[in-house]
Order: structure tokens, then sequence, then C-alpha cells
């Protein structure tokens, strides 16, 4: 009986280790407390704020160097084998081949030139998931010192600043910036991100559809304006996502993982 | 339970690598390479490559839709009576959920009832929230989900051949365009 006992706890913590091992992210998360965010893009035509539950956002974006790791160890996501329905032609075209780097890719350069499907794969994988847009946008809302720094005009400027850079300039490595308050790094800065429901920010780029409520395009409901029409950083990010395919690679368009918080609490 | 949920996620499981083997025989830009599990209207769950074979339309939609989506249905029906019997007869529909909180295979039942949609050809299907947004990246549909549980999303309707490839594709609240249904009846015509 106590063989027994003692037999089947080492099996169930075998099991258990092994399946920590296998699910459990590697990836160093911060947490994010959640609560009433005034969004760019209200559920809700009659209000401007959103509720966001409590997650788990990682600090950093997926570099080159993960991105190699995962692909090597999952065929069917290396280039030249990822099926052309989940990525377009440019798909990590700046890698030297499907399992090198090469000089157009250093390793701690965060991975570009991914597509959603792709990206979702990457954190399915971790046990993640790609963080939604409102989960994304309130974690950027914060700067080095206050947990919604968009109505200091100071800070503004120096996001529009980065906005209106070249984008053929070489990107620098993940988690060189300052983190925000909460320790998530390079939200605003170096690169675009995939959100989980990129494919739910439906505005037009200029709000051209304003007063039209469009109800001939959009079933349902009319489309709805965008708030906050001076927070032009952000409202970059809606009118880019809003313009993308799933399949779509960019050259300055990469992501970072996020998760449910009970999935990571021990 | 837990026991019961680990049974559940274990066939889960093993029918994901049964069906990946399945979703690589297809071209490689295939809707049926995104395996993904539908439950239809009968209740029964299928994988979306299992839905090869057909010429078939596909498009998203919900059922407490009041507005726009009878009208989809409505336009779909329309296309269907222009072609001959024999045509119709090859056509499949798909219709694929935005809203599976609310459209269960009871929902999509009642649905089809409602509209009567012969179940030989139309499928009503429900899916997981995350499997739903990878279906709508392929189909490039848009939908949001509002407060007061109403969506907004597009109104695009995929035409796929037997394989899966995209051949056209439309919104169907402007009516259906007339390249959408010439590449419909080159379809039908090429068996």
């Amino acid at each position: 009986m106590r063989i027994a006992n003692v037999l089947s706890g080492t099996i169930f913590a075998l099991l258990v280790t092994s399946v920590d091992v296998n699910a459990r992210p590697s990836i160093s998360t911060a947490i994010l407390p959640g609560g009433a965010l005034r969004t760019v893009l209200p559920t809700d035509i009659r209000r401007s704020d959103v509720t966001v539950p409590k997650f788990r956002l990682a600090r950093r974006l997926v570099t080159n160097a993960e991105f190699l790791a995962f692909v090597r160890k999952h065929a069917d996501w290396r280039r030249g084998s990822a099926p052309e329905i989940f990525v377009d032609h440019g798909y990590l075209q700046h890698w030297r081949s499907a399992l090198q780097l090469g000089p157009d890719a250093k390793p701690n350069q965060p991975v570009t030139q991914v597509s959603w499907f792709a990206a979702k794969a990457y954190c399915e994988g971790q046990g993640m998931r790609l963080p939604t847009w409102h989960e994304w946008e309130f974690a950027a809302a914060a700067d080095e010192h206050a947990r919604d720094a968009r109505d200091d005009l100071a800070w503004r400027k120096k996001l529009l600043g980065w906005y209106s850079r070249p984008t053929d300039v070489t990107l620098r490595s993940v988690g060189m910036q300052a983190p925000n308050v909460y320790g998530v790094y390079d939200l605003h800065g170096l690169v675009w991100e995939w959100v989980e429901d990129f494919s739910a920010l439906m505005v037009s780029a200029d709000n051209r559809e304003q007063g039209d409520p469009d109800l001939a395009k959009f079933c349902g409901a009319g489309a709805l304006s965008v708030n906050d029409r001076e927070n032009y950083a952000v409202l970059m990010r809606v009118a880019l996502l809003s313009s993308l395919q799933a399949k779509y690679t960019t050259r300055n368009l990469g992501f970072r993982c996020a998760v449910d918080l009970q999935k990571t609490s021990k | 339970m837990i026991r019961l949920t680990i049974l559940i996620n274990f066939f889960a499981a093993l029918l994901c690598v049964i069906t990946t083997a399945q979703a690589e025989k297809f071209p490689t830009d295939s809707i049926y390479r995104l395996n993904v599990p539908l439950t239809t209207q009968d209740g029964r769950t299928v994988s979306l490559p299992s839905l090869s074979g057909h010429v078939r339309i596909v498009t998203m939609f919900y059922a407490s839709c009041s507005y726009v989506c009878p009208m989809t249905i409505q336009s779909l029906k329309d296309l269907e009576l222009g072609l001959s019997e024999q045509d119709r007869s090859r056509l499949r529909i798909l219709m694929v959920s935005i809203d599976p909180d609310r459209d269960s295979a009871e929902a999509l039942r009642a649905l089809a009832a409602k509209h009567e949609l012969d179940a030989t050809r139309w499928s009503l299907a429900r899916a997981n929230k995350t499997d739903i947004r990878k279906l709508a990246g392929m189909l490039g549909v848009q939908y949001r989900q509002l407060e007061n549980r109403e969506f907004n999303h597009s109104t695009i309707l995929t035409l796929v051949s037997t394989e899966g490839i995209i051949v056209a594709r439309t919104d169907s609240n402007n009516g259906i365009d007339s390249t959408f249904k010439t590449q419909l009846q080159k379809l039908l015509d090429q068996r």
C-alpha cells in the first residue's frame, strides 16, 4: 500500500515536472494590474473606457534568436516551409537562411517580418498568447514613472519623434531603453507589435466615415469612431494594424507574448 | 470532472495530431491548411480540412444579428437560385459564428430552420474564440464585440475551390458582384 502510494506519488511528481517543463513560459513577464482604461477604441459608443483584466505581459519583444529556437523545433514555421496561407513572401526574408540569422538579423534584435499567424504560433508554443489591443494599450500608456503618461505633452512629443524617424535604420537590441513603470521594455520606440485582435481594429484611418455610420460595411452596429484624437502615436498604431492582413510581414513589425494571470500563478 | 477534462483534452490533442497530417496534403495557399475544429448546427464536430472536396462559399456572421446578417443569408440564397439544379447540388456554404457565447449548436439549428436552409449544403458552425480569430485572419474578416453584446463585423464572402484555394471575395452588403458569380460558375463547370 505504502509502496503503491510512493510509486503513484513519484509518477505524479514526474508527470507534474514534465508538464511544468513543457508548459511553463521561460519568458520574463510583468504583472499588469488592469483596471479601467481610457481607450482610443471604446467598445461602447456611450463610454470612453474599457475594463482590462489583470494579466501578464512579456517584458521584452521576441528576438531573432528566440524565434530561431522556435523554428528549429517547429519545422512547419521555417521560412520556405510555412504555408503561404499563413505567411507572405517577406516572411523572415532578412535572415540568411531558414535556420541561420546572418548579418541582417542580430540575435538580440526584435524579430520582424513575421506574420500574425507565426507570432500567434510562437506564443502558443510558449503556453502564452498575443496580447489584446486593449492590453497593449494599457501597458503602453505608462512611461518610466507614471501608469498613464498619455496626457504628458513632453512624452507625447518624444514618442512622435520616434514615429518620424526613417524606418530603414538598423533596429536596436531589445531591452535597451528604460523600462516603463511596470518593467516592460520597448512598447514605444523600437517596432510595431502584433496584437491578438488586430482584426478587431475596424476604423478608417482618418475617420472618413464619421457622420455616416457605415451600416453597409459592418454588420450589427455602425463602425465606432476613435477617441482621443490628440494621441497620434497610438492612433498611428491603430491605423497600421487595421490595414494589415494576418499573413502580412513588414520590416518593423514584431511582437511580444502575454498570458492570463491564473495560468502562471504557482 | 478534472479527469474528464483531461480525457477530453487528450482526445482533442489526438484529433489534432491526426488532422494536422490531413491538413498538410492541401496546397500551401489552401484555407484547409488551417486545422481547426468546428461544431455544426447538427452538433457534430468536424475539422475545417474535412470540409474540402466541394466548391464552397465561406462567411462569418452571428445569429442574433438583426440587420445585415439576414441580408447575407438572403443574398446567398438568391445566388443559389441563380444556379442550375445540378450546380446548386455541388455548392456548399459554410457560415462560421463569431459569437460562440451565444451561438450554440441549438441556436444555429434554430436559425437554419428559420431561414429554411438545406442542411446537406449549408453548414452553420461555431468554434472557440482563438480559432475564430484565425479563421477570420485567413478570410480577411474583421470583427469586434461591443459592450452591448452586438458585434461589428465585415461581411465578406470568400469563394474557395475544392482544394481550398481562395478564388474570389465579395462584400455581400454591396450585392454579390458579377466577378464573384463568374468565378463561381467557372469552378462549378470544372468538374
